[in-house]
């Protein structure tokens, strides 16, 4: 129990720094890196409840896949990325704003 | 990303552990220094690095922080222990095979629509 | 109803109302203009009235008492009844009345004949005497009050008949407001009543006295002002000013009104209220009336006009009857009432035939100056016109309280009272003295008025050829009332002309007041009768005097008018101008009250109107303005418009959270996530 509490705990601590790198940095790709942490959190929590639930194999799977997922989106979150600094010239997600009222 | 992989490794998911070092480091990681060396253009002037939102955001993201430790540590997780297995490896392949072959499959999919989507943006735009 | 006397009464009040009714809408078109509808109302009213009289003196009940009230306003708690009440003193009114105004009726035919507003005329005298005899069947002061003003209606409109005349419209006025002043005191007095009561009946009346509801100073006050009623309605000081101008109306109206029955009414309402009345209220009508009686008599005895001499006659003879009910023989009061009636109207009757007589003379010679009113135009008339100076005569002794004539009995009586009333309380020494005093001047002027106008020498030899006897119409009621004046009618079934014994005096019992600790009515009647001899030897005594002063200064020529008139000087003057009374009236009261009513209207004209009703209107104004500053900014503006600005607010305040940026909607992702939990943790 002891341990699966540690490792909840990372997993969480994880989490936030993760979230507050999404909410709060200005440089798009510092933003990408923030969801790739929240994402391995998630993983980190699959199978440390795999490894504590009499080592089902379930949650090996689905921390697989959310790695082939991770790797995914990357890829076309950085091609939009590029994609907006060829247009505006930066990458301040504060800038890319051309999407409000 | 190295972190994450010893951890996998303590939690006798050697497999996991590979795959992430793989995909993750070599993979995911290079392609955002990539991105970040594409798209460099720091100006003299020092901004700073983070938005407007630092102070709520880092104050919700605690709360969130706290909200998710309190649910853990109030919980009596269900726990099973068992043996530690020698290599996870050859499960791990035969449960993709068998019980998640969806899955398996659709992540592929996935993955080829990710690259024809990656491919068009990277486009010149003509 | 089913009380043959009250049925009577209920026709007898009724038909000359519905004579008014027809006259005044049908009687230009009737032949003759209707009058005779009048006169067979009035006729059949006098038959009954005759009837119901006979009754009396058949049944010759002395507590003879019927009366019918009905419930005229009720409303719970607070009840107004009216009705009839009929005993003997109202039969004896109503015969006189009727008979009476029988009288006027038939003697107006030939007065007022060629008369512009003939039919209106002989509708009003319908009004007149319904009114009249509205107050005669009262039961309560209530509707005694409603015929109380009706009847002065009927004098205005009576007297102001040839209102043509300036003088004649200013007289009818006049009288009327007179009446007026006194009704505020006979109203103060029914309130007064009413609020200690609870009832506006007679009879209830003198229950609550009787019991104590009210009494002393109150009761005083309430007599005192019913009491002005009467000083209104019966000329007294000081509100005798009216009826000296009302002769302006036709001489038979006099007749009816001022002589025997209008006048009356004020006698008949102290007659009746006798029993309430406190010893201080008793002071103040007994000195009205002596005071008024005298000093009547004094302007009286320089008065040239014909009918002036009797007006003042008659504010004496009033006087008299107040004073009877003020030293508490108020029988006797109605007794003079009764002869006065009589010998009073025949005295207007027979001058109102010498007027006419004058009038046609001096139209035969076109002579359209000279007063024929004025007695110094006369003289001599005696063998020209014998009925009416027969029957004049026989009233003028009758009025001086010459023996052998009714107006001597009932004179003596209420002179007995008087001194008797001196006689127990001699602080009052000056009531007797009033009352004998008058009794001389009455006898003098009244002989006076005689000699200048049927004795001596014509001072108008021109037209006294063309002077004649009047028409049988004037001259039959003349010879009826003319012999009603004897001493006979009036004693029956007795024949003592000294004595005052007969149908009357026993039909006519006083009862004893209710305030408590006044005199019981035997008493009062003890010391009237042990007075009675003295009074009578003074009175004819008195009436010698004045006999022989008058038949002295006029016939003899003994003592010389002008010479007198000189040697009194000022009293001469003050005699002939009535004390300059109008004067100082007009002076004193009117003319400040036509100032303070200016100042009033200046008040109301300038502040009130000015300032609340134009200010009135510009607070509207004002306000309508504010109001439509308050729709314009505050609902327009503020509301309409401002609903929309803080939508827009609103809106623009929301805009900014949808920012674009995709780390805002992470925030938000965030923090509702964290309400969420919040919430579901609790």
């Amino acid at each position: 129990m002891d341990q699966l509490n540690n490792y909840l705990f990372i997993s969480a601590a994880l989490f936030s720094i993760g979230l507050f790198g999404v909410m709060t940095r200005r440089n798009g790709i510092a933003v990408l890196m923030g969801v790739e942490l929240i994402l391995n959190a998630a993983n980190i929590n699959f199978v440390a409840f795999s490894r504590f639930g009499g080592m089902n194999l379930d949650g090996h799977i689905f921390s697989l896949i959310v790695i082939v997922l991770a790797a995914a989106e990357a890829a076309v979150a950085l091609a939009i990325v590029i994609n907006i600094y060829n247009n505006l010239n930066t990458i301040n997600v504060d800038e890319a704003s051309a999407m409000r009222e | 990303m190295f972190g994450v992989a010893g951890l996998y490794i303590y939690l006798w998911a050697d497999f996991i552990a590979g795959v992430q070092l793989l995909v993750y480091i070599g993979g995911i990681n290079v392609l955002i220094i990539f991105g970040i060396m594409l798209t460099n253009r720091i100006s003299s002037v020092r901004l700073s690095q983070t938005n407007l939102q630092q102070g709520v955001g880092g104050v919700f993201a605690f709360l969130i922080f706290i909200m998710i430790s309190l649910v853990i540590s109030k919980t009596q997780w269900h726990q099973v222990t068992a043996a530690e297995p020698s290599s996870t490896v050859k499960e791990v392949g035969t449960l993709l095979m068998t019980k998640y072959l969806l899955p398996f499959e659709a992540a592929s999919v996935l993955l080829l629509g990710a690259l024809i989507g990656a491919a068009i943006l990277s486009r010149e735009a003509n | 109803m089913e009380n043959m006397f009250i049925k009577y009464s209920f026709f007898i009040l009724f038909l000359p109302l519905f004579a008014f009714i027809v006259q005044i809408f049908f009687g230009k078109r009737l032949p003759r203009q209707g009058d005779w509808v009048s006169i067979s109302a009035i006729l059949v009213t006098l038959l009954l009235s005759i009837i119901m009289f006979s009754s009396m003196i058949l049944d010759y009940d002395k507590n003879l008492y019927h009366e019918a009230s009905f419930t005229w306003l009720d409303m719970g708690e607070f009840k107004i009844k009216l009705g009839f009440l009929v005993d003997n003193i109202t039969i004896i009114m109503l015969l006189v009345v009727a008979l009476v105004s029988t009288c006027t009726h038939i003697f107006s035919t030939q007065y007022l004949k060629g008369d512009i507003r003939y039919s209106r005329y002989f509708a009003y005298l319908g009004l007149f005497t319904f009114s009249m005899n509205g107050i005669v069947l009262a039961n309560n002061l209530m509707s005694m009050y409603m015929f109380w003003e009706l009847v002065g209606v009927s004098s205005y409109l009576l007297i102001g008949h040839w209102f043509e005349k300036d003088s004649a419209a200013n007289a009818s006025k006049k009288a009327f407001l007179t009446n007026r002043v006194g009704d505020i005191g006979f109203f103060i007095g029914i309130m007064l009543l009413f609020n200690a009561i609870g009832s506006f009946a007679f009879s209830d009346i003198f229950e609550g006295v009787a019991t104590g509801l009210i009494g002393g100073g109150t009761l005083t006050l309430a007599g005192v002002g019913l009491f002005m009623g009467a000083m209104g309605k019966s000329s007294q000081f000081p509100l005798h000013i009216w009826l000296p101008d009302a002769m302006e109306g036709p001489t038979p109206v006099s007749a009816l009104m001022h002589a025997a029955t209008m006048v009356a009414a004020g006698v008949y309402l102290a007659v009746r209220i006798f029993p309430i009345l406190t010893p201080d209220a008793l002071l103040v009508v007994a000195y009205v009336g002596g005071f008024t009686a005298f000093f009547a008599a004094s302007i009286a005895i320089t008065q040239s006009d014909i009918k002036k001499v009797l007006a003042y006659s008659t504010v004496s003879q009033l006087g008299y009857m107040i004073l009877a009910v003020g030293t508490g023989v108020y029988t006797a009061a109605f007794f003079h009432l009764l002869t006065h009636a009589m010998f009073k109207a025949n005295l207007f009757y027979g001058s109102g035939s010498v007027i006419h007589a004058m009038h046609h003379a001096l139209h035969e010679k076109h002579d359209h100056e000279t007063d024929p009113q004025d007695m110094h135009n006369m003289g001599g008339f005696k063998n020209k016109m014998p009925i009416t100076y027969w029957s004049m005569l026989l009233s003028t002794m009758a009025i001086a309280g010459v023996p052998f004539f009714s107006g001597f009995l009932s004179k003596d009586a209420v002179l007995a009272g008087t001194l008797s009333f001196a006689q127990h309380n001699p602080a009052h020494f000056l009531l007797p003295i009033f009352g004998f005093g008058a009794a001389a001047i009455t006898a003098f002027y009244m002989f006076r008025m005689m000699f200048l106008t049927f004795h001596g020498k014509p001072k108008m030899p021109d037209i006294i050829e063309d002077i004649h006897e009047s028409p049988k119409e004037m001259t039959g009621p003349l010879v009826l009332l003319g012999s009603l004046s004897l001493f006979i009618w009036y004693t029956l079934p007795y024949y003592n002309p000294l004595s005052t014994h007969g149908w009357f005096t026993d039909l006519v019992v006083p009862r004893d007041a209710v305030v408590p600790g006044n005199l019981t009515a035997q008493e009062i009647e003890d010391g009237a009768h042990h007075a009675h001899y003295l009074a009578m030897y003074i009175s004819i005594a008195v009436a010698a005097i004045g006999i022989f002063l008058s038949w002295f200064t006029y016939i003899k020529k003994g003592l010389s008018v002008d010479n007198w008139a000189k040697r009194a000087g000022f009293l001469y003057d003050w005699s002939l101008n009535k004390y300059y009374f109008d004067e100082n009236y007009d002076k004193y009261i009117y003319q400040p009250s036509l100032r303070l009513a200016d100042k009033i209207a200046w008040i109301d004209w300038e502040v009130y109107d000015k300032y609340f009703i134009n200010g009135f209107g510009k607070v509207t104004h004002w306000a309508s303005k504010v109001s439509g500053k308050f729709d314009f900014d505050i609902i327009d503006q503020l509301i309409v418009d401002g609903t929309g600005r803080i939508t827009a607010l609103l809106g623009r305040g929301f805009k900014n959270i949808q920012t674009g940026k995709i780390q805002n909607y992470v925030l938000y992702v965030t923090a509702g996530i964290i309400i969420l939990m919040i919430i579901q943790s609790f």
